[in-house]
């Protein structure tokens, strides 16, 4: 049987920015600016959804003497994980917010 | 009992400097470039990230490679701030693991504070004023002390190091068992003989641990990991069996010895100021008995480290551009 999830207002942000162009990889600081969360939100947000498969990463090599830097964009599931918790894609916080309080 | 808590503390405070010195398994190291200076942002992030578990070490390496493309002095404060937080705060990984343990150790941590709490409540004359409370706060911050430790130790072991670990600790627990199975039923003659055999418990449990952990994991490390575990779960149990058996008796039984010290104590009836000296015993139980299992734990895994073929350590992680 598969369990169905509820995601926080903050993680349905993240899926929904990264659902708006799920081929693209994108870095975690500029993810984290179009959503308006901070590093410390941020992090929590792309491990869950790492751990639970809908979220890849990779290491894309840094310019010289630069560290490499991870790039993360949905996997399949994540693809459709985004579709069921919020049909359209929606960037910022706030809009995903304001959907949720015309729902209730 | 302030000497015990000095060396508890430079125990601590090595230790601490040890691990310090050496990478843990979420460390920047090979990650940022050599030679280059860090600003206080680099510097507080690469600490930072070695709280890290070891299956979150990945993440901690991608936060120190993002903070290298953040230009501006407060957005770099305000990255690095917020993953300080989630390094100490992670979410645990879906293959966490070890999480078992630090459950067991947070649930005898707070038995431990419910069983003090209990005896301050029935027992309220055991309060004699401000040094009471100048215990209980060292108590608190031992029990704290004891579940940080555990859970540090926890968030470093690698997966391959878990069952080793386990193995050692169950060992320990059934050496332990025998031997106080074996000294309280044996016949071994007079009372004292027997009590000498008790008391040899922790050591030859600590022994087993140490030895085991190291022969096992093939890696002197594991077995120091194993006997830290074992130390703290060790003093918890032998603190919450000598507290639970004071309150169960009322302190009893009583010998000539405590009633002829009660009447110069000025503790209100007997039962209380047997189940005061028998908590304050129990707290200094509870620094003495991991001390005593770290020391021959560790002796454990020496010993079996020169014994046996141990495995050198594992090379660093490589580089994650190339993987």
């Amino acid at each position: 049987m598969t369990r169905t999830r509820t995601h926080s207002a903050q993680t349905i942000s993240v899926l929904a920015a990264l659902a708006a162009d799920p081929p693209r990889w994108r870095y975690g600081y500029d993810l984290a600016a179009e959503v308006h969360l901070k590093s410390g939100s941020l992090y929590p947000i792309l491990m869950r959804l790492a751990d639970r498969g809908l979220l890849e990463s990779a290491w894309e090599p840094g310019p010289p003497g630069k560290p490499p830097r991870h790039v993360y964009r949905l996997t399949g599931r994540g693809v459709e994980e985004a579709a069921r918790v919020h049909p359209r894609p929606v960037h910022g916080r706030a809009s995903v917010l304001r959907q949720r309080w015309g729902q209730a | 009992m302030i000497v015990l808590i000095a060396v508890l503390g430079i125990c601590l405070l090595a230790y601490a400097v040890r691990a310090r010195r050496r990478p843990g398994p979420g460390s920047d190291q090979g990650v940022l470039p050599a030679g280059e200076a860090r600003d206080a942002p680099e510097r507080l992030l690469a600490a930072a990230v070695t709280l890290l578990a070891a299956d979150r070490a990945e993440w901690g390496r991608a936060m120190v490679g993002e903070l290298a493309g953040l230009t501006t002095r407060s957005a770099r404060w305000r990255f690095v701030l917020g993953c300080a937080r989630v390094a100490v705060f992670a979410p645990p990984g879906r293959d966490a693991h070890g999480r078992t343990i630090v459950a067991g150790v947070a649930a005898a941590v707070a038995a431990s504070v419910g069983l003090v709490g209990y005896g301050l409540v029935r027992y309220p004359g055991v309060v004699t004023g401000a040094a009471t409370w100048v215990e209980l706060a060292v108590f608190l911050a031992v029990l704290g002390g004891y579940l940080t430790t555990a859970s540090r130790v926890v968030h470093r072991l690698s997966l391959p190091s878990l069952r080793p670990v386990r193995v050692a600790l169950l060992a320990g627990v059934l050496v332990a068992t025998l031997w106080v199975v074996v000294g309280v039923f044996a016949s071994f003659g007079t009372q004292q003989y027997v009590n000498m055999l008790l008391l040899l418990t922790v050591p030859v449990g600590s022994l087993a641990v140490g030895a085991a952990g190291t022969w096992r994991g093939r890696a002197a490390r594991t077995g120091r990991q194993a006997v830290f575990l074992w130390a703290v779960g060790a003093g918890l149990v032998v603190f919450l069996g000598w507290v639970g058996m004071t309150l169960l008796t009322a302190g009893g039984p009583y010998d000539a010895g405590l009633v002829r010290d009660f009447h110069t104590s000025g503790a209100p009836d007997l039962a209380t100021y047997a189940v005061s000296d028998n908590m304050g015993a129990g707290m200094a139980l509870l620094l003495l008995i991991p001390i005593k299992a770290v020391l021959f734990g560790l002796l454990g895994s020496v010993v079996a480290a020169r014994l046996l073929p141990v495995a050198p350590q594992p090379p660093p992680p490589a580089d994650p551009a190339t993987t």
